[in-house]
């Protein structure tokens, strides 16, 4: 990563926005297979499908993902909408925090 | 070390000298010694070489800094050091930089204070701890060096993009008291080249020599938008 | 450094002929830097000039900088009105996500299937009215968080403007079409 760029702000803003690529490529695939399974009452068997350990991963992956961009999005509200201090650091910090929380969260439940 | 390796940006590569190290030796110190013992035809600024003015503001192994305050023993990454004009701005020569379009982005930026009552004879009264004056005073010591305009990405990438600095001017004026156009300065930096295309990755504040924070002025400017929109000022 | 060192004690030599002549006024393509990117113009922006890449008129050619507040109108609040939107919608978004987390928690760890999910949610207005606001915003922030990085990213605004409505689209449709089928 080039020199300027080596700082935790800037892996927040990386980290926002590769997330939200992520999450926009993402959904209307599953807006998509979620009306079809439905629809053609494969909803069971679809789910049967998913009990796979790599549909596993992908899905505490996309978690992730949202838990990823949802902490990063709220760390800019907090910037832009409530007073600058050095406390938007550990903000930084906890929203991260939350956000790794929240895919081990999903990890544990994904379990045997 | 006892030698340090210099790799200066000379308009179409870079050039190797040789610079003897010595102890609280700084970027400038190095830079001055080659264009004096070395090689003349080398071009850079500086002015007060004592971190006030800002005129030796360089690229040193990738990051921007004012050259008389960055200690070589600091900076150098075994024994070397990598020296390029600030980014983001025309090269005029070697490390001298052309920061006219640096100030022009300041005026469209609307950094101009607007005088209410130019026959006034008292002084106007402000208080310093009002919490506008504090916003205002955070960010005031500006002197345009350009190295948060040179470590900004969006600067890079958008060549409207007014830049932090012309934006945390714009703040200090919109929180002045005494200044007469608020929302004529909001209007200014309301727009894709205005505040609303940082995304506050932060690089201005990391490298402010000033430790001013152009990232909070911007996001100041951002809640000051919305609430004027939601009263219809804009 | 000493007395010796003084430029008044010791003048240069005679400069050599100049090896690199100053650029012609546009900037000349050997001065920029090899890994710096050159901002290409984006189309219908106009006769403005790069200021990063291309040296300055000198003073007297100058034109005087537009006051602020000039340009374009119109287009400036579109950018100002498009951002808040995407504010907005992020604010209505967080909760609604944390909902869907643990909405969708409950159902795996609970082993639902699928007639017991949609037992619940079949008819359910409650259900059908948070999803639908869900699927709403979540297509206006796409649209324009997709538009914003495009702008950036690449060289082409029509190219953002194109993606960011087609994701709308696609988000709406979809996002409409997989609610009610579920409640």
């Amino acid at each position: 990563m080039r020199a300027h760029r080596n700082h935790p702000a800037w892996w927040a803003f990386l980290a926002h926005r590769l997330s939200g690529l992520a999450l926009a490529l993402f959904l209307p695939a599953h807006f998509l297979v979620l009306a079809t399974a439905v629809e053609e009452a494969s909803f069971d068997a679809f789910v049967a499908w998913t009990d796979r350990p790599l549909v596993k991963l992908a899905e505490a992956v996309l978690v992730g993902l949202l838990a990823l961009h949802m902490a990063g999005g709220l760390r800019l509200l907090a910037l832009e909408f409530l007073p600058w201090s050095d406390a938007q650091k550990t903000r930084i910090a906890l929203a991260f925090g939350a956000g790794f929380a929240a895919v081990l969260l999903t990890l544990l439940m994904a379990g045997p | 070390m006892a030698e340090l390796v210099v790799d200066v940006w000379r308009g179409a590569g870079f050039e190797t000298f040789r610079v003897p190290f010595l102890e609280s030796q700084t970027v400038l110190d190095a830079v001055t010694y080659i264009q004096r013992h070395l090689d003349p035809t080398l071009s850079y600024r500086f002015a007060c070489r004592v971190g006030m003015c800002g005129s030796c503001a360089m690229t040193v192994n990738g990051v921007p800094r004012w050259t008389c305050r960055t200690h070589v023993s600091k900076v150098a990454k075994n024994g070397r050091l990598e020296i390029r004009p600030l980014r983001n701005l025309p090269v005029i020569k070697d490390l001298a930089v052309d920061m006219a379009g640096f100030f022009d982005k300041w005026q469209e930026a609307g950094g101009r204070f607007v005088p209410t009552q130019p026959g006034a004879q008292e002084f106007a009264r402000v208080d310093p701890e009002s919490p506008e004056r504090r916003q205002a005073s955070a960010g005031i010591e500006c002197i345009g060096c350009g190295v948060c305009y040179s470590a900004c990405d969006v600067v890079a990438a958008n060549p409207d993009y007014l830049g932090p600095a012309a934006l945390n001017r714009a703040w200090t004026l919109v929180n002045d008291a005494r200044d007469g156009d608020r929302v004529g300065h909001l209007a200014a930096v309301a727009d894709d080249a205005g505040c609303h295309a940082c995304h506050s990755q932060g690089s201005c504040a990391r490298h402010c020599p000033n430790h001013l924070n152009p990232t909070g002025a911007i996001a100041g400017l951002k809640r000051e938008l919305f609430r004027a929109v939601l009263k219809g000022e804009l | 450094m000493g007395l010796e060192d003084c430029p008044a004690q010791n003048p240069l030599p005679p400069r050599a002929p100049a090896e690199r002549a100053l650029p012609a006024s546009g900037g000349s393509e050997s001065r920029r830097e090899p890994r710096e990117r050159v901002a290409a113009k984006r189309p219908g922006e106009g006769a403005r000039k790069d200021p990063r890449t291309t040296p300055h008129p000198p003073a007297a050619l100058r034109r005087a900088p537009p006051s602020p507040g000039a340009g374009e109108g119109k287009r400036r609040h579109l950018e100002l009105r498009l951002f808040l939107a995407q504010r907005v919608s992020a604010m209505v978004l967080a909760p609604l996500v944390l909902l869907h987390l643990g909405v969708i928690l409950y159902a795996v760890r609970g082993g639902l299937s699928a007639t017991e999910i949609l037992s619940r949610t079949k008819g359910s207005v409650v259900w059908g009215g948070l999803y639908t606001l869900f699927v709403l915003a979540v297509a206006v922030h796409g649209a324009i968080g997709l538009r914003a990085v495009l702008r950036e990213w690449t060289r082409h605004p029509r190219l953002a403007d194109a993606a960011a409505l087609l994701f709308g689209a696609l988000a709406l449709v979809l996002g409409f079409r997989a609610v009610l089928v579920l409640t």
